[in-house]
């Protein structure tokens, strides 16, 4: 089930929805490098604040992920995740619990803030016995045999792609909990962000309020296929905003092909023990 | 063998670089029926870990000989339960495993085999891991029964010695089952320069290979190298016998290894004073003597009073060596190299194309080189290629076995269908022209369920054209069609 590059520290999902501490609607929101408000109509000032926002770190969460395929089988998984922002890298740690034949496995990616350098990663397989470095490889392909890629879990630089503004203000959800957000188009001009995503374009939702993605849509290059991504449940941990589910479906020509559920649990930021010892590569507590 | 490869390889990446096109005209911009709500997932359902689990998997595999199947086509019908508890404490643990099998294909005509296949591939136990461990932050100890993967190669790793290998069946399997647990005591030391390792093994556990006259035994052409001999080898049983006791304090190894996994390559350097695994053949006394009667034209029937049990001895000798292990990214690449120097390395001479063999051993000093890259760059696809090559520095000359031949070998990985679906195709080959032997396998895996996979694995041997004893020496009309069921099962 498990090949090289699938695995992929899902947490960086997790990171990807959460956001800034919360604000409320209209209000100037502020990251590091950049302002917007809700009248903002700059499309790509509106991503890079969104990609540098602040995020919650030293994250431990459990993660239930179910996989739904054309006939209505499903498959499930659930694994433990670890994270850490170390200001040099982003380090982050994934085991499996279940189920049976792959419990046990792991993965440790050390993602380096510096794009020149190649991430490193250690995948551990108890059947085998042994931990070994892998490349991350293909990222365009399926994460865990899920809706989702590895290049969904990663934060993308916004320079990679070409951004418009296709809505102003358009309302995501219903009632209390609907999001006025922005809709914006992304086309990635570079090789490289067209080989990773697999995208032609997408379209992202993103809440004014929370400065994060609530939903997006992505045109699959292969296949022609189309992925629409919603991010629900958003709750405060840690001051941040962070989803606690994720569907993902992938349809053509308005058939559903796949449905991905991922559901986050025991999700808590800011742990003491989460730290650098934690993810020591020589160490590797857990594969022992 | 290379061309069907290389042929297979672009099949398997044809597909998804065909369906590319940059039209992006599909799919409504405003449709957007996919963001449809889902149901939640039963938190309350999910199994929890507790500090004692007991896990194990169920196995089923039927298999036959594609080149006889008018006449023998059952190559194995075996059931294997594999079952392993762990209980973890606050810096100790225990773990408890073991692995049972029973092969129905050696009752169906008991008759052909002797004594010795028999006790090799009809019922099997094999403990698997079974120790109890301490650790804290920096420091680990372990004791009993232990699997310890070490090198770099995926194929060919020469610095993995730690473990005996199970090679009753080569080229057929699983890559989990291969390596056998051996008592020892393991000494693990964390520190800001990596981890270093020292184990010192308990017995003379040497591995289970194909016993003598077995269907995958190199020696079995050998042995039943004319009439005589095969006759007189049909009532009886050629078993291995090793020289050393299992357990005692001359049977053990010390190996220590330093690993260093740091940003961008990891790092090992490796020692080892241990007994040579595969061992040389040692020929009983007067052995030299049956050439002359031989040639004084022996009968079978003069031959009667001859043990019914014959005991082929392998001797496995001590050597030591040194080695280097690097592996580094670049790019969609892992590369990986393994260098070792095995110093007074016993290896047999001779020749086996006698009537009768002629067989001596002598020593070498080997130096030993592997490398190899993985390429994981196209969409859901695996692509590796490992070579490894000997050079004897001092002795070598004369070999039984090829001691030096050029070794490669060649992966290809796709899966399918969200990874429900898994491709394998790997082919070895020993010798730079195949001229030793090789092999090539094609297996396809469908996950049923969650933790219920069918496989279905073909396998070719290429028996080679050298007169010097290769791996796959007889294994002519040997070739596999195998079906599979496996179910993982956690009871705790």
């Amino acid at each position: 089930m498990l090949n090289q590059h699938s695995l992929l520290a899902l947490t960086a999902c997790l990171l990807c929805t959460d956001s800034f501490a919360q604000a409320p609607p209209n209000q100037v929101v502020q990251t590091a490098q950049t302002a917007v408000t809700a009248a903002s109509t700059d499309a790509k000032a509106i991503m890079t604040a969104v990609e540098s926002r602040d995020k919650a770190n030293r994250v431990k969460s459990t993660l239930l992920l179910k996989i739904i395929d054309k006939g209505g089988r499903t498959r499930e998984r659930t694994m433990r995740s670890w994270a850490m922002e170390t200001g040099a890298s982003e380090r982050q740690l994934m085991v499996f619990d279940s189920p049976a034949d792959v419990q046990g496995t792991s993965l440790l990616s050390i993602d380096h803030d510096d794009s020149k350098k190649d991430d490193d990663q250690w995948l551990y397989l108890p059947s085998l016995k042994k931990s070994t470095r892998i490349s991350s490889g293909d990222k365009s392909g399926s994460f865990m045999g899920t809706d989702l890629t590895y290049s969904d879990m990663t934060r993308s630089a916004t320079s990679d792609y070409e951004y418009t503004m296709v809505k102003q203000s358009i309302s995501v959800g219903k009632g209390d909990g609907a999001e006025d957000c922005w809709l914006i188009e992304a086309r990635p001009v570079t090789q490289k962000a067209k080989d990773e995503t697999g995208y032609v374009k997408s379209r992202l939702w993103v809440s004014k309020s929370k400065l994060l993605p609530v939903q997006i849509k992505a045109w699959v290059r292969e296949g022609r296929k189309l992925k629409f991504i919603k991010f629900d449940d958003l709750k405060l941990v840690g001051g941040h905003w962070m989803a606690h589910k994720i569907s993902a479906r992938t349809t053509r020509s308005r058939e559903v092909l796949s449905t991905t559920i991922i559901q986050f649990a025991d999700v808590s930021a800011d742990n003491a023990d989460v730290n650098d010892g934690f993810f020591d590569q020589n160490a590797q507590w857990w594969t022992r | 063998m290379g061309r069907a490869v290389l042929v297979a390889s672009i099949l398997f990446l044809a597909t998804p670089l065909a369906a590319q096109t940059e039209d992006a005209d599909w799919g409504d911009d405003q449709d957007e029926f996919g963001f449809a709500d889902t149901p939640d997932i039963d938190l309350s359902a999910q199994p929890t870990l507790t500090a004692l689990q007991l896990k194990g998997f169920l196995r089923s595999r039927a298999g036959f000989w594609l080149n006889r199947l008018d006449e023998d086509p059952i190559s194995t019908l075996r059931q294997s339960l594999d079952l392993d508890g762990l209980y973890k404490g606050t810096g100790w643990r225990v773990v408890l495993g073991g692995h049972f099998e029973y092969d129905g294909a050696y009752e169906l005509d008991e008759s052909r085999y002797d004594d010795a296949t028999l006790a090799s591939y009809r019922a099997r136990y094999f403990p698997r891991e079974q120790y109890v461990a301490f650790q804290t932050a920096f420091i680990d100890v372990k004791f009993g029964r232990q699997t310890v993967a070490w090198g770099e190669g995926d194929v060919f790793s020469p610095l993995d010695i730690v473990n005996p290998r199970d090679l009753r069946e080569p080229g057929l399997a699983d890559l989990d089952d291969i390596r056998l647990s051996i008592l020892a005591t393991q000494l693990g030391v964390v520190s800001a320069v990596g981890r270093f390792e020292l184990i010192a093994t308990h017995e003379g556990y040497f591995g289970e290979q194909p016993s003598p006259l077995s269907e995958y035994s190199p020696l079995a052409q050998v042995l039943r190298a004319n009439d005589l001999a095969s006759t007189f080898l049909d009532d009886r049983t050629v078993r291995y016998k090793h020289t050393q006791a299992r357990y005692g304090l001359e049977s053990g190894n010390i190996v220590a290894r330093w690993l260093l996994k740091a940003e961008g390559f990891d790092l090992g350097l490796y020692y080892g004073w241990l007994r040579d695994r595969q061992g040389v053949v040692v020929l009983p006394e007067g052995f030299e003597l049956l050439d002359g009667l031989l040639d004084a034209g022996v009968s079978v029937n003069d031959l009667a009073g001859f043990p019914e049990s014959i005991d082929l001895e392998l001797d496995h000798r001590r050597y030591s060596l040194t080695g280097a292990s690097i592996s580094f990214v670049t790019g969609s690449f892992v590369a990986k190299s393994e260098w070792l120097m095995e110093f007074d390395k016993a290896y047999n001479t001779g020749r086996v194309s006698a009537s009768i063999p002629t067989i001596d051993i002598d020593t070498m000093t080997l130096l030993t080189g592997m490398a190899g890259v993985t390429y994981s760059g196209f969409s859901e696809t695996t692509v590796s290629l490992e070579a490894q090559q000997s050079y004897p520095l001092s002795g070598g000359t004369n070999a039984l076995f090829p001691v030096s031949a050029f070794q490669t070998a060649a992966r290809v990985s796709k899966s399918y269908l969200r990874e429900r679906l898994r491709l394998d195709v790997a082919a070895t080959a020993m010798g730079l022209k195949a001229q030793y032997g090789w092999l090539m396998r094609g297996g396809l895996a469908y996950e049923l369920v969650d933790a219920l996979k069918l496989t279905a694995l073909y396998v070719h041997y290429g028996a080679g054209t050298a007169s010097t004893v290769g791996p796959f020496n007889g294994l002519k009309t040997h070739d596999q069609l195998w079906l599979q069921i496996r179910w993982d099962f956690q009871i705790l």
